[in-house]
């Protein structure tokens, strides 16, 4: 079983890109939607979705709430799954100070996946061109170097513009779900 | 050269059809159990230089093998000159890792060293007057074909009905395929030729055939159980990197290179460690852990990859040898938590892949065993090479 999980908030613009890329389909998928509030999804739903599971560890990017994220990954721990996360990586908080909101949950979130056992996929979605390439690791207060199942784009169409490259995040999933990455 | 793993997988991709609709490689690979007879002052300046000769195929012993090989290739129909000299370079090994008749021909009160090719296949061809740079290239390890020729009686009539009475041998035909002959490879090439010299035209007869002689042996040789790794030149690109044998003998300098096993540059930092499915999960979890606070110290990311077996490999690096001593520890506190000790074996990349050290028959068997045990603790990508003596009784002369 594939296992996509997108860490979201509000404005649901990693779901709405995952429905975009509609030539590419995943079969056998289980999707997990970690956000403060599913109330809206179900609007989201579309025919290329059909399993949509939510996970109530988050009612709310707070602070606190961050540890909760290990129990999903816990919960999903298996030998053969492929499980591919897709983040924001900007995050809506309660705060509106990046560093003790947004970029603070993305660094803590980053430090617990690249320690999980699970054989992980990450993908970074940027709305902030000043946010795209490498920079993910100066925000997350990453090491440097090469991270093979990392990959961050760029991408915003969600007020009618659009801007970036949607066609890099379809590569890469494609890659991935075809064993083209390295696990 | 050949560069790349694509490049060298296409060039060494000929099969032969030994019962219908049935195919077998002309090209065996076998990566793992390489082992390689060699005197105790050659071991040492392996150890110590990390560096190994490639012969030129033409100055080995077998130099007329190739005459041979290149006889018999010259027999197919249409296939263009074959040059007399020989742009190949080749280290041997056997398949047996203790041979009496290659401990009495190679290593008297030598050492056999096992190699492991499974996860090293990238050399560097180092320039003749350096010790680091040179060209790095693909290779694996190919087991020798043995052909029953008669050249003596046949040199000047070689046609199909010959071919097709040169049977082929190697301990992975025996089973499949025991009627394999030198006329199968002449099929083979042309099959070949036919079917992909139109879009690649690297695939000419003159090109297959320049590629198969170096892997050709006389039937009579078939119990040294042979592999080669063979390293061979394109035109006017060996300049740089041929050096002469000046000691062996004075009127024949032997020419040869030197390989290191080694791709990367010596600044980048180690990006990887690779760990055995195998491995205990709660072990996996701490290594995976410990190397992201590793990595927090000021290094560069460590990813973490399965791999088969119960071993874990380190990645090229600057920093290897103390990752190596970190990676050591962290088993190490682990074997604590569980109060026992794991047969982990961890292998480092950049290096020739030692696995073990057999010692030969010999009186002094004991203490060469003592002293390579004493000096491999010193070396800290050979700390888990196992030596071993070898277990054929020593006989004098008399």
């Amino acid at each position: 079983m594939n296992k996509l999980i997108y860490l979201d908030d509000g404005n649901f613009k990693i779901k709405q890109i995952f429905d975009t890329v509609s030539s590419f389909q995943i079969n056998d998928l289980n999707q997990y939607y970690i956000k403060r509030d599913f109330s809206s999804l179900v609007e989201l739903k579309s025919e290329n979705i059909n399993n949509i599971l939510q996970y109530n560890g988050f009612e709310t990017y707070d602070r606190s709430k961050i540890e909760n994220i290990k129990q999903l990954l816990k919960d999903l721990e298996s030998e053969d799954d492929k499980i591919v996360v897709i983040i924001d990586i900007f995050l809506e908080t309660d705060t509106q100070n990046d560093d003790l909101g947004s970029n603070y949950i993305f660094k803590k979130i980053m430090d617990i996946l690249i320690r999980t056992p699970l054989d992980l996929n990450i993908i970074i979605q940027s709305g902030v061109a000043d946010y795209s390439g490498d920079r993910w690791k100066n925000i997350a207060e990453m090491p440097q170097g090469t991270y093979d199942h990392v990959k961050s784009f760029y991408y915003q169409n969600l007020t009618g513009e659009s801007d970036g490259d949607i066609t890099e995040f379809e590569n890469y999933l494609k890659k991935i779900m075809n064993n083209e990455v390295n696990i | 050269m050949i560069r790349t793993k694509t490049d060298w997988e296409l060039k060494h991709k000929l099969n032969m059809e030994f019962d219908e609709n049935v195919n077998i490689s002309v090209y065996n690979q076998e990566k793992e159990k390489c082992f390689h007879y060699t005197s105790l002052d050659v071991f040492w300046k392996i150890i110590d230089t990390e560096l190994m000769r490639a012969t030129n195929i033409k100055f080995s012993n077998d130099s007329e093998e190739y005459n041979a090989g290149k006889r018999l290739v010259e027999s197919f129909k249409n296939i263009g000159k074959i040059p007399d000299f020989s742009q190949s370079y080749m280290i041997c090994f056997c398949e047996n890792g203790n041979l009496l008749s290659q401990w009495r021909e190679y290593a008297k009160q030598g050492v056999c060293i096992e190699f492991d090719f499974n996860y090293d296949n990238n050399f560097k061809i180092l320039k003749k007057d350096s010790i680091e740079t040179g060209m790095v290239v693909y290779c694996v390890p190919i087991k020798v074909l043995y052909a029953k020729y008669n050249l003596q009686k046949n040199y000047n009539k070689i046609d199909d009905d010959y071919l097709k009475s040169i049977k082929l041998y190697n301990s992975s035909f025996t089973k499949k395929a025991t009627n394999l002959s030198f006329y199968n490879i002449k099929e083979s090439i042309n099959e070949t030729v036919k079917k992909l010299h139109s879009v690649a035209p690297e695939f000419n007869k003159t090109e297959l055939g320049k590629t198969l002689i170096p892997y050709i042996k006389h039937y009579d040789f078939n119990e040294e159980k042979e592999k080669r790794m063979v390293f061979t030149f394109e035109n006017f690109e060996n300049k740089d990197y041929i050096l002469f044998d000046q000691y062996n003998d004075k009127k024949i300098r032997k020419p040869y290179i030197n390989v290191k096993c080694k791709k990367e540059d010596d600044n980048l930092e180690c990006s990887h460690i690779y760990i055995g499915k195998n491995i205990n999960f709660e072990l996996y979890k701490y290594i995976k852990n410990c190397s992201v606070d590793y990595s927090r110290k000021g290094h560069d990311y460590i990813n973490i990859v399965k791999r088969e077996g119960t071993d874990i490999y380190i990645s090229e690096g600057k920093n290897q040898k103390e990752l190596y001593g970190e990676v050591k520890q962290w088993i190490n506190d682990f074997e604590e938590t569980i109060n026992e000790k794991l047969p982990i074996k961890v292998w480092c990349h950049g290096h020739w892949p030692i696995r073990s050290v057999t010692i030969a028959p010999s009186l002094n068997q004991e203490i060469i065993k003592e002293s390579i045990e004493m000096y491999k603790q010193n070396i800290y990508w050979l700390t888990d090479v196992e030596i071993k003596t070898s277990s054929t009784p020593y006989r004098e002369k008399r």
